[in-house]
Order: C-alpha cells, then sequence, then structure tokens
C-alpha cells in the first residue's frame, strides 16, 4: 500500500482511531481553530485533535444555528448533536470568527464536554497583544490542571514543540515539491495528505509524512504542463474540491486556508521560553483575516504566489464567511496590482454545486490562456 | 438622493428641532434631537473647520476625539440614517448595488454593504484616520478593511479582551487607549491634553451613571417609557458621549421618567404586554415600535444591549483606567461576549423587567447575532419562562421581509401571547 494510500485510510478511518486511542486510556481535546496551539495540549499527554464536519445532512445542526450560519460549524455541530464526538474530554477554540464564536456558545450550552473553553485572540500583532496572549496561554495551562488533572511542564513543552516542528518541516518539504516546475502531487494528493496531521498523534504522522516525501521522488509529475493555481480562502478538507479543480486542466499548487499553509507554514522558536516563543509563533504565524490591518497577510499572499510561480487565484468562500467574503475586494486589488487574475467563487462546506464551479473554472483557465 | 447627504440631514434634524420648539413636547426630546444636530454639524464642517475627521466604528469610545478636538464619525450609523430617509423618497437601494458590485459580499450585514456602496460612490466625506474595534462582529471588521484600503487612510484596530481575567483585560485595556491615543496624536497632529480628557471623562461618568439609573427605571410597572426612546438613548450614548450636551440630555431624560413614576403615568395608558427586543431594528420601519403599542399594548421594556449590566462609574482622575473600566463595563459592548458569560445577567434583566415576550430582529445579514437565536430563545424560555419570536428579516433591506410580512409574523405571536 502506498504511503499516500496509508494516509487516506488513516484520515478516513479517524473517528474509530480515535474511539479506540480512548479505550486505550488516551485522552483528547479537539479544537477548531489553528490558533489554538496544539503543543500545549500534547505537552500534558493529551491528543489534540481538529474537530470538524462530514455529515452529508445537518438536521441537528439546522435546529440550532440560524439560517446565515456558516455550513462548516454547522456540520461540525451537527456530529457533536449526534454523539460522533462524545469521547473528546475537551473542546477548545478562539475568538475567532462569529461562526466560531456561537458554534462554542451552541456547543457548551447543549453539550457536556468536560473541558470547554474558549480563549481571545487578539485582533492585531504589537508587543500588547503578544503579552496578552502569553497571559491566554497561562490561562490554557491552568484550565488543563483545574479541569483535566494534567500538567504542562516546560520540559515536555519544548519536546512537543520540536516535534511540532518537525511536522512543519516535514510539510514545507512536501510542498516544495508542489513549488517545482513539474509537481510531484497534485493538490488534492497534497491535502490528502495533510489532512491526517490535523487527527493524529504527531509521531505517527511524522513517520508516514516522512515515507510519502521519499515516494514522492520515485514517481513522475501526475501534473506536467498544467496552469498553477493557488487557493485562498475558506477552510476546505474535501479533496473532491480540489479533484474538481484539477480536472479541467490546472494544479493546485499552493493555498492559504486552514486545512493548509496557514496550519503549519511557520515554525515555533526553539530558544528560549517555551511559552513566549508559542505566543509569538501563533500571534505572527501565516495570517487569518481576524488580523488587521491586511498588509502583512497581502504582502504573505503575494510572496507564496512569486514562490509557487502562479498563473491564477482561485479565492473561494463557505457561503456567509465574512472574514473572507466580505475582503475580497482588498485581496483582489492586491493581486490586481500584481497582474495575477482572481476567480471569486462561493460555496458550501460540502462540495454541492460542481457544475457551475466546473464552468466557472474552464471560462478561467481559458482566459488564463489567452 | 444626490448630492450632500450630510448636509440633507442636518437640514432634517434642524427642521425637526423647529417643530419640537414650535410644539414643544418634553424638555428631552428638543436636548436629543439638538445633541444629534450637533453631531452631524461637527461631521459636516469638520473640514471646513480644519478638524480631523475620524471614521470610528460601532464599539470605539468617543470621548478621546472629543477631547482631542478630532470630530469622530459613525459612518456605520450614518449609511443606515442616509439610506433609510432615502427609501422615503423610493431611492437608496443603488447603495446596495455599488457595494456588491466592489466585490464585497452579498451575504454582509447591509449596514456595511451601503457604506462601502457609498464610499465606491463617493458621497462621504473621506478620512483623514479610520478606528475599527473588535466589537461587535467581524463584518465591521472586514468593512473597515474595504474601506480603509480605498481611502489608503491611517487605521486603528482597538482589541477588545473576549473573556474577563481577573482584571487584565483592564491592564490590557488601558494599553489599547494608550496606543490610540499615539495614533492619534502621530496621524492627526494633535496632542491631548490630560486635563481636556479628564473634563470630557467626568461628564462621561455622570452621564453613564445617569444612564444605569434609567435603565433600572424601566423595571417600573407600567414601562415610563418605551422602544423608541430606548434606542434614542443607546444611540445618543453611543455618538456623543462626554460631551456637556449629552449629559444635559440624559439629566432632562431622567427627570422627566422619574416624575411620570411619579405620577404612576406609564407610556402607555393600557400596558398589556412587556417586552424584550433583540438585534436592532427593521430601520426602514421603525413604526412597528408603535404599532405593537397600538395594536397589541405592548412596551418594549429592554434590548439586547440593556439587557446586560452597565458597569460605569469610579475615578476619572487617571483617565486611562477609566477608559479601560468603561471599556470592560459598558453594557452595550458586554452583550458581545461569549453567550455563557452574559446568559445569568439576561436571565435576570428578563425577570426584572418582568417581561413576558421577546422579539428577536434576525437580520439576515447578522452572524454573530442570529448565531444565538435558539440558544437564546431556549434561555429565557426555560429560566425565565420568556417566550421568544425570531423574526425573520433585515434592519435595511425591506425586500428581505416586507412590512407585512413583519406584521403578520408579529400578529402571530401577539395571539399566542394574548391566549396564553
Amino acid at each position: 500500500m502506498s504511503k499516500l494510500e496509508e494516509l487516506r485510510r488513516a484520515y478516513q478511518g479517524r473517528f474509530q482511531s480515535w474511539r479506540e486511542r480512548k479505550a486505550q486510556g488516551q485522552r483528547i481535546v479537539g479544537w477548531v481553530c489553528t490558533y489554538i496551539p496544539e503543543e500545549v495540549f500534547a505537552a500534558a499527554g493529551l491528543l489534540p485533535i481538529r474537530v470538524g464536519g462530514g455529515a452529508r445532512e445537518t438536521p441537528l445542526g439546522d435546529a440550532h444555528f440560524y439560517a446565515n450560519t456558516c455550513t462548516f460549524v454547522r456540520n461540525c455541530l451537527e456530529l457533536g448533536l449526534r454523539g460522533e464526538y462524545d469521547f473528546l474530554d475537551g473542546l477548545v477554540t478562539v475568538n475567532t470568527c462569529d461562526h466560531i464564536r456561537r458554534f462554542f456558545d451552541v456547543w457548551q450550552h447543549y453539550l457536556r464536554t468536560p473541558l470547554t473553553q474558549i480563549y481571545h485572540l487578539p485582533c492585531k500583532i504589537s508587543a500588547t497583544t503578544e503579552e496578552f496572549f502569553l497571559e491566554e496561554l497561562g490561562q490554557i495551562r491552568r484550565d488543563l490542571e483545574g479541569t483535566l488533572g494534567v500538567t504542562v511542564k516546560d520540559d515536555a513543552l519544548r519536546e512537543s514543540i520540536r516535534l511540532y516542528n518537525r511536522t512543519r518541516s516535514l510539510l514545507r518539504r512536501l510542498y516544495a515539491r508542489r513549488s517545482r516546475e513539474n509537481p510531484l502531487l497534485t493538490g488534492a494528493e497534497a491535502l490528502e495528505a495533510l489532512l491526517p496531521a490535523l487527527v493524529l498523534p504527531k509521531e505517527e504522522y511524522n513517520s508516514l509524512l516522512e515515507g510519502l516525501i521519499e515516494e514522492l521522488e520515485q514517481r513522475p509529475s501526475p501534473a506536467s504542463g498544467r496552469a498553477r493555481l493557488m487557493i485562498i480562502g475558506s477552510q476546505i478538507d474535501d479533496p473532491e474540491y480540489y479533484r474538481l479543480i484539477e480536472e479541467q486542466g490546472a494544479v493546485v499548487v499552493i493555498d492559504d486556508h486552514c486545512y493548509g499553509t496557514k496550519y503549519f507554514w511557520n515554525p515555533v522558536e526553539e530558544e528560549g521560553d517555551p511559552w513566549r516563543a508559542l505566543a509569538r509563533r501563533y500571534l505572527q504565524k501565516a495570517p487569518c483575516p481576524h488580523m488587521h490591518p491586511m498588509g502583512p497577510r497581502l504582502e504573505h499572499l503575494l510572496a507564496l504566489a512569486r514562490d509557487f510561480r502562479i498563473q491564477g487565484v482561485l479565492y473561494q468562500t463557505i457561503k456567509f464567511c465574512d472574514p473572507h467574503a466580505e475582503v475580497f475586494p482588498v485581496v483582489w486589488n492586491a493581486f490586481q496590482r500584481a497582474g495575477i487574475p482572481v476567480l471569486n467563487l462561493e460555496r458550501e462546506y460540502l462540495l454541492a454545486g460542481a457544475g457551475q464551479w466546473k464552468t466557472r473554472i474552464q471560462a478561467f483557465l481559458e482566459s488564463l490562456e489567452a | 438622493m444626490k448630492g450632500d447627504y450630510l448636509k440633507q440631514v442636518v437640514e432634517a434634524y434642524e427642521q425637526r428641532l423647529q417643530q419640537k420648539r414650535a410644539r414643544p413636547t418634553t424638555r428631552s426630546s428638543e436636548l436629543g434631537t439638538q445633541i444629534m444636530l450637533d453631531y452631524f454639524q461637527r461631521v459636516h464642517r469638520a473640514q471646513e473647520e480644519g478638524k480631523p475627521l475620524a471614521w470610528v466604528s460601532f464599539g470605539v469610545p468617543v470621548e478621546i476625539f472629543y477631547a482631542m478636538d478630532i470630530v469622530p464619525f459613525l459612518v456605520e450609523q450614518f449609511a443606515i440614517t442616509v439610506v433609510v430617509q432615502g427609501f422615503r423618497e423610493g431611492k437608496g437601494f443603488e447603495y446596495f448595488d455599488y457595494g456588491i458590485g466592489t466585490g464585497f459580499s452579498k451575504e454582509a450585514c447591509t449596514a456595511h454593504i451601503v457604506p462601502v456602496g457609498m464610499a465606491k460612490a463617493g458621497v462621504l466625506p473621506p478620512p483623514d484616520v479610520a478606528v475599527c474595534s473588535s466589537v461587535p462582529c467581524d463584518s465591521s471588521l472586514m468593512t473597515f478593511e474595504v474601506l480603509t484600503d480605498m481611502y489608503r487612510c491611517p487605521s486603528f484596530w482597538l482589541d477588545y479582551p473576549y473573556r474577563e481575567r481577573n482584571g487584565r483585560e483592564i491592564d490590557y485595556f488601558r494599553q489599547e487607549f494608550a496606543d490610540l491615543i499615539a495614533f492619534l496624536e502621530e496621524h492627526t497632529g494633535r496632542k491631548l491634553d490630560p486635563d481636556r480628557l479628564r473634563e470630557t471623562l467626568e461628564i462621561s461618568r455622570e452621564t453613564n451613571e445617569i444612564y444605569a439609573r434609567i435603565l433600572e427605571l424601566r423595571k417600573t410597572v407600567p414601562a415610563p417609557f418605551g422602544g423608541r426612546e430606548g434606542w434614542n438613548i443607546i444611540m445618543n450614548i453611543r455618538y456623543v458621549d462626554g460631551l456637556p450636551g449629552t449629559l444635559e440630555y440624559f439629566k432632562a431624560f431622567y427627570q422627566e421618567t422619574q416624575e411620570k413614576i411619579a405620577r404612576g403615568e406609564g407610556h402607555l395608558s393600557d400596558e398589556r404586554h412587556r417586552l424584550i427586543w433583540v438585534g436592532g431594528y427593521p430601520f426602514f420601519f421603525m413604526r412597528v415600535i408603535d404599532w405593537v403599542e397600538e395594536q397589541y399594548g405592548a412596551v418594549v421594556v429592554g434590548e439586547a444591549q440593556n439587557s446586560v449590566k452597565h458597569l460605569v462609574g469610579g475615578d476619572t482622575s487617571d483617565p486611562l483606567e477609566f477608559l479601560a473600566r468603561k471599556a470592560a463595563g459598558f453594557g452595550i459592548w458586554r452583550v458581545f461576549r461569549d453567550f455563557g458569560t452574559i446568559a445569568p445577567e439576561l436571565v435576570e434583566q428578563a425577570k426584572a423587567l418582568k417581561a413576558d415576550g421577546a422579539i428577536y430582529f434576525a437580520s439576515a445579514g447578522c452572524k454573530q447575532g442570529c448565531g444565538i437565536t435558539r440558544l437564546l430563545r431556549d434561555t429565557w424560555g426555560e429560566a425565565a419562562g420568556v417566550p421568544t419570536l425570531i423574526l425573520d428579516g433585515d434592519i435595511l433591506d425591506p425586500r428581505v421581509t416586507s412590512v407585512a410580512q413583519i406584521q403578520a409574523q408579529l400578529q402571530k405571536f401577539f395571539a399566542m401571547l394574548d391566549g396564553s
């Protein structure tokens, strides 16, 4: 079995895997936003996992949310209300966006996860906000000790940081193989390779990823000569979206969303105080629209576009996602000035309206050739 | 509507003030109109008078600006005012189209689509600086990103800690306000006079203490005033806090309210229902407040923003400390915290107000508000016995839910209340 297939199966079997680990005594904390410092939870001996969706229909989520709540958190809540996450010892997030804030409120009220907390994520980077965020990390530590009876020692935290940095480094190496003239993997494959990072213990994941990187060097490029695209916007955890794009004759070589580079792009400093290093890294990582002003984010996006030699941008947003959908004009302006065309696409969390997407992407790719 | 909207709004307020003087009702009514006229006149004249104009979002305290002789302009609220006025003349919809035409989300809050559209059309006074807060919502922040990108003006982003942290949030606010002052000094050339700030804050302190006492008076049965006055005091304290005219207005309103209570006089002669109204109003149909009063004897005794504690007071000798404590305790902003923190206060207030019903106006573009419709309905229902109508609509766009549809939903709700 190829390493890619192993990774696919690891992700597909995640719920069973989690329950098995829990049955063996592993405590598990779910998180919802990439600004949550997983290392802290791992250092406490917990398994931090990304809470995601996957239900084909969301009647329970619909009954608890209004019509204008994004379908991602709606789907996550659906699984929570169905009991799919009843093994969780904790559910933690930050106030990244209104949908996540309200998802937290509803989850906390209707579900009885032992540790349920939302932490403050500053909306900008400054000396003041770094200090406050550092204190928030201290609050995480106190909550873990108070509610779950686990301690986070500095040495364990340093070890955890090194382990997570190894993951980040491996994922950067994987992505470097996408930056080549002839990418060694498609965007869909890259997403399939990344997804298990969010749900497995890092030691296991790193081993699989190392194997994949080796394997990739042995095979020809599956994406030579295709239009090189960047995908920006709301999170995508379904590789079918990428396949749909790539079947039209493109290859997605780089992304900026939180099931992509936002998760792993920046390492944590391994010298000095580990808590401050975490605060600094998480606050300053590849920014999301929560961070203001947008200038640094635009610079980062344009740098990615340049380094990966993209020809066009797919800017996709889940319906009702204000953080991404509303700032589209600002991102568009920046790419226009750089001479890079942008296609704006709206979607739901789960793949729907494939025909419309195909038509628009085809037209966009034709315009790139013109 | 074309041309100088500010001038039109100023003229509308001048006319309103003249009418109130010609046919006086209450002193506070005249004072309330005067302070809003003064506010719009300041904005209209800012450039001519050489004063920096600061676009500020809903969650930004205005006292610092007044103390520095910088003119604050609540651009979101102005857009609402202009478009609602336009609707009366059958116009205004073009700003929705302009806004969406920039690529701004069509599912955004209409109170944000419209200022983006107005900015695109070039009908807003250009800002010298922009200051946006992280309260109340994503849409406000993202709108200011789009606006500052359009105008290429310096911007400051005021961060509100999402949780109370045993006083650490006060220290954080202190630093935020110190940074805001430094930003304003750098980008406007104005220097803050600490004495003048203290004077402004002393007025704000007294105003807010009276505001809190007014909110207490709403618990009286019959309610001494209704939804229109309730909304006015929220807006007035946002636009013009810290100014002498504002204090005078609140003092007059408080006195009038106390006198009404002493006379045993209610806002309605036949008060049959006491409502909490959440989520803003259909601003194109503010008459809905009068309509429920006339049809059902239903008086609005509280809004979401006034249903959590308004904890503003203390010593102004340390201005940053006062500002920090005010930001942390201001009810209108506290309500946007996590639900678990404010839920007990919402329940306590519903009981204290003796509310027998709540209307949750679920505006189509309001994600953070609508996200807790079920939660609030269940909480008030279970813990306070208050039934909630989730009223679908939009705060600005009458095409989402018409006046007739709004009335039809309310009719059914009151039929249920009357039958219970």
